[in-house]
């Protein structure tokens, strides 16, 4: 009952989210084998603290039997960690099954998957962020509601104060005197009183409770600086990071690389850089900006803590016109898209040296891409850094993005880190094989739009040598 | 008393000894006494598996504690108020314009703000999330509900205790009374900790609450030692939570487990409330009989003397013998609260809020005692006052 009236609270709840890891997407997607078996978990996270999350699970070759499901926080593992639960086979659909879990406390958790079934069993780990990011005012009618409720019974409380003091002391069938009415009147003047001053208290509670639940529990991303300058013919960016509360703790590297800096143009999204800032300090970073299109853009910064805790920093900087065609790139692996020519209407977008990428699904919770060479044959991928491609999914209006690998959204070192800490804790092996063996023929990212509108995504993959970035425009459609 | 009799119903006052106790009193004490038993396995629950429902044992268990009263009550009012004798409609109050006795008004009232609690802590959980604490605003509603049923019971009581010229209800309504005190003393769980019990607080709370209660009990009750008896009542239930529950195996089911336990969690060991109370029982003995305003005020300033000197000490070095090893058995349970979610350690065997760094630092110092008895001064009177109202309650 009381689920059913969460639900029917949360349908009507005007909710605001703030920034979080992967803007505007909280949900995470996850592709990867558990053992002999090939999974898809998707977890919808709680938004607030403590709360559930809902993980369905998808057997995507079949054979599995029993799905369970157990949340460890990064620092107590699954040492302690309570007896797994079983998820439930959703009806109607063989491959599915779905569990709920608490998250207790804000922070890094993991999501052991493990499966089993005729070729035995395995286990995967699904890293996310346990984190408050809602905001949430009450309905009007609900409000209106509580306040009707409420105010009936504070008149009825101070209509039983005077009926307690005119006729409660009474013999039976007695009848109250004139001083007793009186008296009574007064106690319903005091009772008033003290009913006024209990709301006004309680609402200074309240407020105190809800000035601690924004300031301290309320998930507040590192507030990051961007400023540039001219350095030798080269335009630099620096980066600075204020932390906030509780997200102190060191950064490591995701796949080789301790920030992931995006910078994109707006409003039309026309220009796109994928950098790799150099720390300075525990604080600061810089990179080389190559030679964008000057404007205004929206810089996006990925850092993973060792806890395998991850953020998306925001901020916005001025690119002014480039200073010099010639780039002393900071970082090999930094690339970048100018182009307004976006894919055709066919979602074919045309890359350099003849290779061209097609946009070949956005169907049952993936986004599937192709890429060609001239003669039509699937173009032979190099890894780009240890990734079969990269993913940008940014929406027209700014309020989501998101950066997609081909096993998920989530962070492959704070899965690894996991598992090394299990290994540490218990002295026993324990291997996590990140992602699924990539096919030749198709790249392919599990994710889900978060809500329906144009969005624009960018996918990089490594050919010869060289980096190319294909550019498409989506517009998802409510189902 | 200052009344007249204007209306020719003559209500006779069942004097028997045979006569019993109406059913629905007994139904009554029953439900009131669902409310701690309850709640205090609700906090056991959190503190051990941590998840729960809606339907969970110890929710309907509280449930009951509303429901089983508020029906009980409702009844009552529709019976009195239009099938009810001359007799029972003159041994009633009018509210709205219905009427039924004081107690079930206020019995039903506690229900429905017991009911107000539910859709406002749903909301509150998924706007804050799940309140892990036991105060909360949410919770305060529930506890003022929860509060209201029992004081309703509690008044039914007492206007069967005032009726009647023999003893009964005279049990049923202290036990309800040393229910009334179990609750107080859960919503003063969080502040009541033995290491809580060196800090000014613990006492700022209690001085506030165990006077106010065991005055009014000691004034209104027709027993000999009634103050004592309540304070017994509360310490036996609570003691027997204490014990009880242990004996059950579970295991958390929530991440993170910091304390992995593997039988429901104890809670804490009762105050010694009995040691203030039988000193409020020996001074309303020797002086308390005759009420009166000038009377009662010097009354209260004995009295808040001799539950200061006798509950600070108790509870000063209680509190210390609770945070030794000697404590550590299934008896006292001493630290044997400690839910899964919290890291044992030498913590748990300090007095907290002694350290002048901490945010919760509030030593017991010469200024923070004035405050105490000033405290306990006013909810003594208002205790005497309140008593004095109740010994008289007849509807």
């Amino acid at each position: 009952m009381r689920r059913g009236l969460s639900l029917l609270v949360l349908g009507v709840l005007g909710i605001t989210r703030p920034l979080e890891a992967h803007i505007g997407s909280p949900n995470v997607f996850y592709e990867g084998t558990a053992g002999p078996y090939a999974l898809r978990v998707i977890v919808r996270p709680p938004d607030v603290i403590p709360g559930r999350a809902q993980i369905n699970v998808r057997a995507l070759d079949g054979n599995v039997q029993k799905i369970s499901v157990l949340p460890a926080r990064w620092d107590t593992g699954t040492k302690g960690a309570p007896a797994p639960d079983v998820a439930k086979p959703v009806r109607g659909d063989t491959n599915l099954f779905s569990a709920e879990l608490w998250l207790m406390n804000s922070g890094a958790y993991s999501i052991l998957v493990n499966a089993e079934g005729p070729a035995g069993a395995g286990t995967t780990v699904v890293p996310l962020n346990s984190i408050a990011t809602a905001r949430r005012e009450m309905p009007r009618w609900f409000g209106t509601m509580l306040g009707v409720w409420a105010g009936a019974l504070l008149l009825a409380m101070v209509s039983l104060v005077g009926a307690a003091a005119r006729e409660s002391v009474l013999r039976p069938g007695d009848t109250p005197d004139r001083r007793r009415i009186w008296r009574a009147r007064a106690a319903m003047t005091i009772a008033i009183l003290v009913i006024v001053a209990a709301v006004w208290g309680g609402k200074r509670w309240w407020n105190s409770v809800d000035g601690d639940y924004r300031n301290n529990r309320l998930y507040h991303a590192d507030r990051l600086n961007a400023t540039l300058e001219t350095n030798d013919s080269q335009l630099v960016l620096h980066l600075r990071r204020a932390v906030e509360r509780g997200n102190s703790r060191p950064l490591v590297p995701e796949h080789g690389k301790l920030m992931h800096a995006f910078l994109v143009r707006q409003p039309a999204l026309g220009a796109f850089a994928h950098l790799h800032p150099t720390r300075i300090d525990s604080r600061s970073f810089e990179t080389t900006v190559p030679p964008l299109p000057a404007g205004k853009y929206k810089v996006f910064a990925d850092i993973t803590h060792e806890s395998g805790f991850t953020q998306t920093l925001v901020s916005e900087c001025d690119v002014p016109p480039p200073v010099s065609a010639s780039l002393a790139s900071s970082d090999p692996d930094d690339s970048w898209c100018i182009s307004e020519v976006r894919a055709s209407p066919k979602q074919v977008f045309q890359l350099t040296n003849g290779f061209t990428m097609r946009c070949v699904g956005t169907a049952d919770s993936r986004l599937q891409f192709t890429v060609t060479d001239k003669d039509e044959k699937p173009a032979a991928l190099e890894p780009y850094m240890d990734m079969q491609a990269h993913a940008v999914v940014h929406s027209l209006d700014g309020s989501v993005f998101t950066h997609l690998h081909p096993f998920g959204t989530v962070s492959m070192t704070s899965q690894q880190l996991f598992a090394k800490r299990e290994r540490e804790r218990f002295g026993k092996p324990f291997e996590i094989l990140c992602g699924l063996p990539p096919r030749a023929d198709v790249i392919s990212f599990p994710y889900e739009f978060p809500k329906p509108g144009p969005y624009r995504v960018w996918v990089q993959v490594k050919i010869q040598g060289q980096i190319m970035t294909g550019m498409f425009d989506l517009t998802i459609n409510e189902t | 008393m200052h009344t007249t009799a204007s209306i020719p119903v003559t209500v006779p006052l069942e004097t028997s000894r045979s006569a019993s106790v109406p059913w629905y009193f007994k139904l009554l004490v029953f439900g009131a006494t669902c409310i701690p038993v309850g709640a205090l396995w609700d906090i056991s629950w959190h503190s051990t598996i941590g998840r729960d429902t809606f339907w969970m044992p110890a929710h309907i268990v509280t449930y009951m504690g509303g429901l089983i009263p508020g029906l009980v009550c409702g009844w009552l009012a529709l019976k009195t108020h239009f099938f009810g004798s001359a007799q029972e409609r003159a041994a009633a109050v009018t509210f709205w314009g219905f009427r039924a006795p004081l107690g079930a008004w206020v019995c039903i009232w506690g229900s429905f703000m017991m009911l107000l609690s539910a859709p406002f802590d749903d909301w509150w959980h998924n706007t804050y999330g799940l309140d892990v604490q036991i105060l909360s605003p949410p919770h305060a509603v529930l506890a003022l509900g929860m509060f209201h049923v029992a004081l309703g019971v509690l008044l039914q009581m007492a206007s069967l205790q005032n009726r009647a010229e023999d003893t009964r209800g005279q049990f049923l309504f202290i036990f309800t009374g040393g229910i009334m005190l179990i609750m107080a003393a859960i919503f003063l769980t969080e502040w009541s900790f033995p290491n809580h019990q060196h800090g000014s607080r613990f006492y700022r709370a209690s001085s506030v609450v165990y006077p106010l209660y065991l005055l009014t009990l000691a004034r209104s009750s027709k027993l000999r030692w009634p103050a004592t008896t309540a304070a017994a009542i509360y310490m036996t239930g609570t003691m027997l939570m204490t014990w009880l529950l242990p004996l059950f195996p579970a295991q958390p089911k929530l991440a993170p487990i910091y304390n992995p336990v593997d039988h429901m969690t104890s809670i804490p060991f009762p105050l010694l409330l009995v040691v203030p109370a039988f000193g409020i029982d020996v001074i309303m003995r020797l002086l308390g009989r005759r009420p009166g305003w000038l009377r009662d005020t010097g009354l209260a300033v004995v009295i808040t003397i001799v539950f200061l000197a006798l509950f600070m000490p108790a509870q000063w070095w209680f509190s210390k013998f609770m945070l030794t090893p000697a404590a550590d058995n299934w008896f006292f349970a001493a630290g044997h609260w400690l839910p899964y979610s919290e890291q044992p350690g030498p913590w748990l065997h300090q007095f907290w809020g002694l350290d002048p760094e901490s945010r919760y630092y509030n030593p017991l110092t010469i200024k923070q005692f004035g405050g105490i008895a000033v405290r306990a001064f006013i909810f003594a009177r208002i205790g005497l006052s309140l008593g004095t109202w109740m010994s008289r309650v007849r509807r």
